[in-house]
């Protein structure tokens, strides 16, 4: 029994020490919103500004019609996130459970397309929704990304791991590839769709280069290309870039804190086995 | 497998299971790829109106009797090996140790996850000032375990230390969540059957757990290898939109960039791209090949 | 069943957004519908800067009953230079835009970019004359005007009062006078000369005073004598100590403020952010950059606006009256005295509301004072190119020791190569 404790002290002693270590550099951004200006670029810097700036946040704010930004980075992270998660069942379903021609080839292939820096992808993307008269609009910001290999990658690794006597004790009661797949794969799989999904929320909340390369207007940007306006050729305005950065981080944390309880719910409380 | 032998139906059912996400990646993936492959053989190739003057390896040429293209090469791949094994271990640990804890495991979750939340501007002026030489708290701390000031942003020994630190910090909490989700399938049962058997921790995790999440940690793997080999956003910011001092961070994708964006020789970006692509390939072809004898699926 | 459930409610998410999608698209649509002739403008500006050009903008737009300018930041230069790259790739460049004078040869070659002289010939040739030569310089490709100065700075000398007066110390006059310092200074552990990320364009400002241009036509003069001599001027500063880079601080403005130095040659448009950064106990000055070899030479940085490719006739004269509008002395004047930039005329400068402007502001006296001295750099195609390599041989200067004749002599083959392939 207390050999048992000393180790349950252990583990949560590293996962304190790790935790601090994690969090540092989050709280000195917190640190630095609330600093003023000159407080922000002082050597050697002030761990506790004078006064509390909470102005910062407002200023910030206020910078950019972040209103706007925001409403528009909800629409295109939940529509980019449940279109994606929709492509990503279906085609990881295909590679772990049926068999047909050609599927090591499409799957290979397929791998490929992680193989090229998005640096890469962004001038061709752009002709290509320019001929379709999309720049500028939601589809631009959304059609790229409604798939993505990585996540096909993931799921099918899971389905993979689910024993495949399911299938036959579910063809038993009459179930065809469609039931089976939604009643009863993506139930068992579902913390790695919920960790999928909370993946894909961050990287479109957070995505920047190609919402600024793709709208032209205020109307259709996001959050984060609200971020620039804090720096300019002559220098950076260190506390509101940060209380910018932290209000950006708020809503995610939220979602992820709400995600986080699926993610862990394992196969055993499921109940279907057995 | 469940069907053993494809069909001429099953083939049609497997590709209509596939077909949305097809769709979007020929367009917006496979065509561009092919587009750049066609372009690192332009030479004399002007990119906005189409005209190409010759067609031949003039780029491959030219890219491979650049010094820098080849320092590129060299810091990538120490970039790759120093991030790699270390954050996939870490982050396995992490996992398992959350997965493993009650009281407060969401906590040390979202605190866990937290870097990788943040933005990757806002984060990397952060590190800047951890990272400064005459103030930052790296070297407060280093200090007082008497390792004297290391100015790791303007010193070429110090700057990829530095921006593999950074990128470690950064990524783990996405490799954790994919670890986390992995465990989270792992059937509990097989756990308690092997300490019922007498089996201690190490070997229920050596026997029983490491070898159920295999497919995840191959996963993991040719993930980080992958954006280890298209690093460029960390190197971008940290060091100020330069590739290091003494270029001492200058990537492959930093390098391809450079050559796109700054310089606009298109030819030669691509033709790098063409040789970053075959690259990230043959290590995950090797990657999955080791893997078929190691992986073990249900 | 809960499964069940699952499934239903992640298809009717689904399908609530894709309605609001369809809907928020196509308001889109209907914004763009007005009478006046619309003419775009991409900029590479943010936050205040962005919002003063604005301004400047509403102005005209309320003059106007034909035509409507409409701004949009692109985020900071390098975004927006990515994005003229995929906007003229596929024809959707705007009417006009942002650019670096230094990237106009390269705009030409590729032809971005249409000729402004009709713009400037249907000005009154005084007028014309009134903009500072070196702006002037900046914006003519082979002579040809390309472009209209918007947002310029020079470099400019910033001094720290506190550490002048401590140290009984004057404003340096001459590089000479600067190292001198620094060696005064050096025992206090007081850096003389502080400098951004690279010393390159105090650099070109030593050789234009010293008669060299680094490039012109095919000649290539980055490793001749004064310009390895000019390098090894700053670069012993730093090996002995009296010198320092910002290095990945990109710029030394924090240093600065901080006290690290008791001068600091950067940019005028740094004055804004030194002002801010400051804090309120300490007391700074800027000054004209010392002479080198006994002449002076600032070199001018900044944007210009350019007209793209493809507009209309109707856009066309549309951008030619706003580029006016913006020539305007009191237009010019108002922008500078907002952004800190300089304004580009000389009746801008002498007007009243501008020398009202430097009384209250002292500190941007200092930028004016340098525009007689001031140059533009001679770009050319391949710019681009040089610029990467220049960068590396001033990094590998400072930070890898590597001797200046070697880095340069390297530029300059480098140089060669990209001035043959173009």
């Amino acid at each position: 029994m207390d050999k048992q404790k000393i180790s349950r002290l252990l583990e949560y002693l590293i996962l304190i020490f790790g935790g601090i270590l994690m969090l540092i550099p989050f709280l000195w951004m917190l640190d630095t919103a609330l600093k003023s200006g000159s407080e922000a670029m002082t050597i050697p810097p002030v761990i506790i500004p004078k006064k509390l700036q909470w102005m910062n946040f407002v200023l910030a704010w206020h910078a950019a019609p972040f209103l706007r930004y925001f409403i528009n980075s909800v629409i295109v992270t939940v529509i980019t996130t449940c279109g994606q998660l929709l492509t990503t069942i279906l085609a990881a379903y295909a590679f772990a459970k049926l068999e047909f021609y050609g599927k090591k080839i499409v799957f290979m292939i397929c791998l490929t397309t992680m193989m090229v820096p998005g640096e890469m992808l962004i001038i061709p993307n752009f002709i290509t929704l320019s001929k379709f008269h999309m720049i500028n609009t939601y589809y631009a910001l959304i059609i790229p990304w409604l798939a993505s290999f990585f996540a096909v990658f993931t799921l099918r690794q899971t389905f993979m791991s689910i024993p495949d006597e399911i299938y036959y004790s579910a063809k038993i009661d009459g179930a065809g590839d469609w039931y089976f797949l939604w009643h009863m794969l993506v139930p068992l799989a579902k913390p790695t769709i919920i960790a999928l999904a909370a993946l894909e929320i961050i990287n479109s909340w957070n995505s920047f280069m190609w919402p600024l390369i793709v709208t032209n207007s205020d109307k259709m940007r996001t959050l984060p290309v609200g971020l620039s306006n804090f720096t300019t050729d002559a220098g950076t305005q260190f506390q509101l870039l940060m209380a910018a950065s932290t209000i950006i981080i708020i809503p995610m944390l939220l979602v992820y804190i709400f995600l986080q309880k699926y993610i862990i719910a394992g196969v055993s409380r499921s109940g279907l086995k057995g | 497998m469940m069907i053993k032998k494809p069909t001429l139906k099953s083939t049609l059912i497997g590709f209509l299971y596939l077909a949305p996400m097809l769709l979007i990646l020929l367009v917006f993936n496979i065509f561009p790829i092919l587009d750049s492959f066609a372009m690192s053989f332009f030479t004399k190739y002007n990119f906005y109106t189409n005209q190409i003057g010759q067609i031949g390896l003039g780029n491959f040429k030219t890219l491979f009797s650049d010094p820098n293209f080849w320092l590129a090469l060299k810091n990538t791949l120490i970039f790759v090996i120093g991030v790699v094994p270390i954050s996939i271990c870490l982050s396995l640990g992490i996992a398992l140790l959350l997965n493993h804890i009650r009281f407060l495991a969401g906590f040390f979750k979202t605190v866990y996850f937290l870097p990788f939340v943040t933005s990757t501007v806002a984060i990397s002026l952060v590190w800047q000032w951890i990272y400064n030489d005459q103030y930052g708290l790296l070297n407060l701390f280093l200090r007082h375990l008497g390792i004297g000031p290391i100015n790791w942003l303007n010193d070429p020994k110090w700057a990829m230390p530095a921006l593999i630190i950074m990128t470690i910090w950064k990524g783990l909490g996405f490799n954790i969540i994919l670890f986390l989700a992995g465990l989270s399938n792992i059937d509990q049962r097989y756990e308690r059957v092997a300490q019922i058997d007498g089996a201690n921790k190490w070997q229920t995790f050596r026997y029983i757990i490491f070898p159920l999440l295999s497919p995840m940690t191959f996963l993991v793997t040719v993930m980080s290898i992958i954006s280890g080999f298209k690093v460029f956003d960390e190197v971008f910011v940290l060091f100020g939109g330069s590739p290091g001092p003494g270029q001492a961070t200058l990537t492959l994708v930093f390098y391809l960039y450079q050559k796109f964006y700054t310089e606009w020789q298109y030819g030669l970006a691509a033709a790098s791209g063409v040789v970053l692509f075959f690259l990230i390939l043959i290590v995950t072809v090797i990657n999955y090949l080791y893997s078929r004898k190691h992986i073990y699926y249900v | 069943m809960k499964r069940i459930k699952l499934v239903q409610y992640f298809l009717a998410v689904l399908a609530v957004s894709l309605i609001v999608t369809l809907g928020g698209a196509s308001t889109n649509v209907q914004a763009a519908s007005t009478k006046k002739t619309k003419i775009s403008l991409w900029t590479g500006l943010t936050g205040v800067y962005e919002k003063n050009l604005q301004k400047i903008t509403n102005g005209f737009n309320k003059s106007q009953n034909k035509y409507h300018v409409v701004l949009t930041s692109q985020g900071t230069y390098d975004k927006m230079n990515q994005k003229v790259m995929a906007a003229a790739k596929s024809n959707n460049l705007p009417v006009l835009g942002m650019a670096l004078y230094t990237s106009l040869p390269d705009y030409k070659h590729n032809g971005f970019i249409q000729s402004l002289d009709p713009l400037y010939k249907s000005m009154p040739k005084k007028n014309v004359k009134d903009i500072y030569a070196s702006f002037r310089d900046g914006s003519k490709v082979d002579g040809n005007y390309y472009s209209v100065p918007l947002s310029k700075s020079v470099r400019i000398l910033y001094y720290n009062k506190d550490i002048l007066k401590k140290y009984n110390l004057a404003v340096p006059k001459t590089w000479n006078q600067l190292r001198a310092d620094g060696q005064k200074l050096k025992e206090h552990q007081i850096y003389a000369y502080g400098f951004d990320q690279s010393f390159q364009m105090e650099w070109e400002g030593m050789l234009h005073a010293a008669g060299v241009t680094p490039i012109s036509g095919k000649k290539v003069a980055v490793n001749s004598q004064p310009s390895i001599k000019a390098a090894n001027f700053v670069l012993d500063m730093v090996k002995n100590g009296t010198a320092k880079s910002a290095g990945s601080d990109v710029y030394w403005t924090q240093s600065f403020v901080n006290g690290q130095s008791a001068f600091y040659i950067g940019s005028s448009a740094a004055v804004a952010s030194i002002k801010e950064a400051a804090k309120k106990s300490f007391n700074w000055g800027a000054a004209v950059v010392p002479s080198y070899e006994g002449k002076s030479g600032t070199e001018v940085a900044g944007n210009d606006l350019v007209l793209f490719k493809g507009a209309s006739k109707a856009e066309k004269s549309g951008a030619y009256k706003y580029l006016k509008y913006l020539l305007k002395p009191n237009v010019t004047a108002k922008w500078a005295e907002a952004t800190g930039y300089l304004p580009v005329s000389k009746k801008a400068v002498a007007s009243k509301s501008f020398q009202q402007f430097l009384k209250d502001n002292p500190y941007d006296q200092a930028a004016v004072d340098s525009l007689p001295d001031s140059f533009s750099q001679k770009a050319f195609v391949g710019f681009n190119q040089y610029y990467t390599d220049s960068n590396t041989a001033f990094d590998s200067m400072l930070n890898k020791k590597t001797p200046a004749k070697k880095a340069l002599d390297n530029l300059a083959k480098q140089t060669k190569t990209t001035l043959a392939g173009n």
